[in-house]
């Protein structure tokens, strides 16, 4: 109650983060970890038009992430081509790593607003 | 330190821990599978990437301090026996309550989770099945016969349900307003994220805990204001008071519908409140069932609150301080507490 707790924090998009940083270094790595990673990214394309219609069955991963693409266009091009692009899957990781590791930066975020923007919540 | 060197001094923590007295079975089990697959990731360590190894090794040493403080000597057993009922009402599969005990004033979930790693990263592991959620919530030490002052560990375990099911998250997507002046739509989202994982987490205790989450509250942080993390005291005591006056309010309409569309339950008030005149007798309370389970920790801070308020109870001598009171007060809570689980532990053994 007093500590705050963090969508950022507690490893949040772990897994997602795991497996695009291994596809970005070109290690190895298991089949259902890459079933996994498109999963999650397939979802959470659906979830930002839809979010009615797909939130029932998503994994918690893909909601987090539909958050983060819904702001971030770049971050959702990088992504489609993780999954779609073969031959540019490395970069593309390393793109959408970067891009979410800045997203996750505690320093972009300011610590107070002014008393309007709390009060429109 | 390299994460092999790590590893094998994790693995012997473990399994010390396994064999550890004041520890529950489904706790010794957890101890034991988790050295076990420590033992695999070190035999295969070749096998798997460097990345997943040390990310391994990351989850294991988050979970230890948990596991070491659930020992039934320093774990504040009683309100942990409370919260594993709650967590059956959102949870279905198999799920530990597991607890750090804190020596500063302060109360806090952990939302990774160590055997959804395991399952998903570990591919050459056969768990057999083995694959618990663990839930990690940390207290003060001073608070573990204490269970009247656990209620914050009901809003902990809000957040814990949050992050499983994404419904802050989900409410979002589903429902922002645009961002005003003075603030990037980004900012924006995340400002209403955490606002909302708060309110839900006090809606979710207030199902539990009654009005005893905002009492709570105000002990803890009287007069806090808006914050990027926090929404405001008063801003979160009026909307669990909407909820439990059934008044209209945005923020529980926006997460009602969250919960909908994740295909989870209604928040909704789930404790009835006991009438605790045994307490004038120093005498434990007999608990009807699971909905006195939860109102007794309402039902405890009322009473203690009165006793130290207008000492009327028969047993305050002159000479009681507020010490005495809220001792006595927390003790016999706790053991009211405890003859419900060993009378349901009792017909479990005897039905099975």
């Amino acid at each position: 109650m007093l500590a705050a707790v963090s969508p950022d924090k507690d490893g949040a998009l772990g897994t997602l983060r795991l497996i695009l940083q291994m596809k970005a270094a070109g290690h190895d790595y298991s089949k259902s970890l890459e079933t996994y990673l498109v999963k999650v990214i397939e979802q959470s394309f659906q979830l930002i038009d839809k979010p009615e219609e797909y939130s029932g069955d998503a994994l918690s991963e893909a909601l987090s992430l539909a958050l983060h693409i819904k702001m971030d266009s770049d971050l959702k091009q990088s992504l489609e081509s993780v999954i779609r692009d073969k031959d540019e899957e490395a970069v593309s990781a390393s793109t959408a790593l970067k891009s979410l590791e800045n997203r996750f930066d505690a320093r972009r975020e300011p610590t107070h607003f002014s008393s309007g923007v709390y009060a429109a919540l | 330190m390299t994460p092999g060197v790590n590893l094998h001094i994790l693995a012997a923590e473990f399994t010390q821990l396994s064999r550890s007295a004041f520890f529950e079975p489904a706790f010794q089990e957890f101890s034991e599978k988790t050295a076990e697959s420590i033992a695999h990731v070190l035999e295969y360590s070749a096998s798997y990437p460097d990345e997943i190894v040390r990310q391994f090794q990351h989850h294991v040493w988050n979970v230890l301090q948990f596991v070491s403080g659930s020992r039934s000597n320093d774990a504040p057993h009683e309100a942990q026996y409370v919260l594993r009922k709650v967590l059956k009402e959102w949870i279905y599969e198999d799920a530990l309550v597991s607890s750090a005990s804190l020596n500063n004033f302060e109360f806090f979930v952990s939302l990774t989770d160590l055997w959804e790693f395991v399952g998903r990263a570990l591919d050459r592991y056969d768990s057999g099945g083995y694959a618990p959620l663990v839930v990690r919530i940390g207290s003060p030490a001073a608070y573990k016969h204490r269970p009247v002052f656990c209620v914050p560990l009901f809003h902990e375990l809000g957040h814990f349900v949050d992050h499983n099911y994404k419904i802050s998250e989900t409410s979002v997507l589903m429902n922002l307003a645009p961002a005003p002046p003075g603030i990037t739509d980004e900012q924006w989202q995340n400002l209403n994220v955490r606002h909302r994982m708060e309110h839900f987490a006090d809606l979710f205790a207030a199902c539990y805990c009654g009005q005893a989450t905002n009492l709570s509250l105000c002990a803890f942080a009287p007069a806090n204001g808006d914050s990027h993390t926090h929404p405001s005291t008063q801003r979160r005591l009026a909307v669990v008071d909407d909820f439990l006056n059934n008044r209209s309010n945005v923020i529980v309409d926006v997460l009602q519908s969250a919960l909908v569309a994740r295909k989870q339950p209604a928040l909704s008030v789930r404790y009835s409140e006991p009438t605790l005149n045994c307490f004038d007798d120093v005498l434990t309370y007999k608990i009807k069932d699971e909905a006195e389970l939860y109102g007794i920790f309402l039902a405890s801070w009322k009473y203690l609150h009165a006793q130290l308020t207008d000492r009327s109870a028969p047993w305050i001598t002159p000479d009681a301080d507020a010490s005495t009171i809220e001792k006595t007060v927390n003790d016999l809570t706790e053991k009211s507490l405890r003859n419900y689980e060993i009378v349901e532990r009792w017909k479990n053994a005897v039905n099975n």
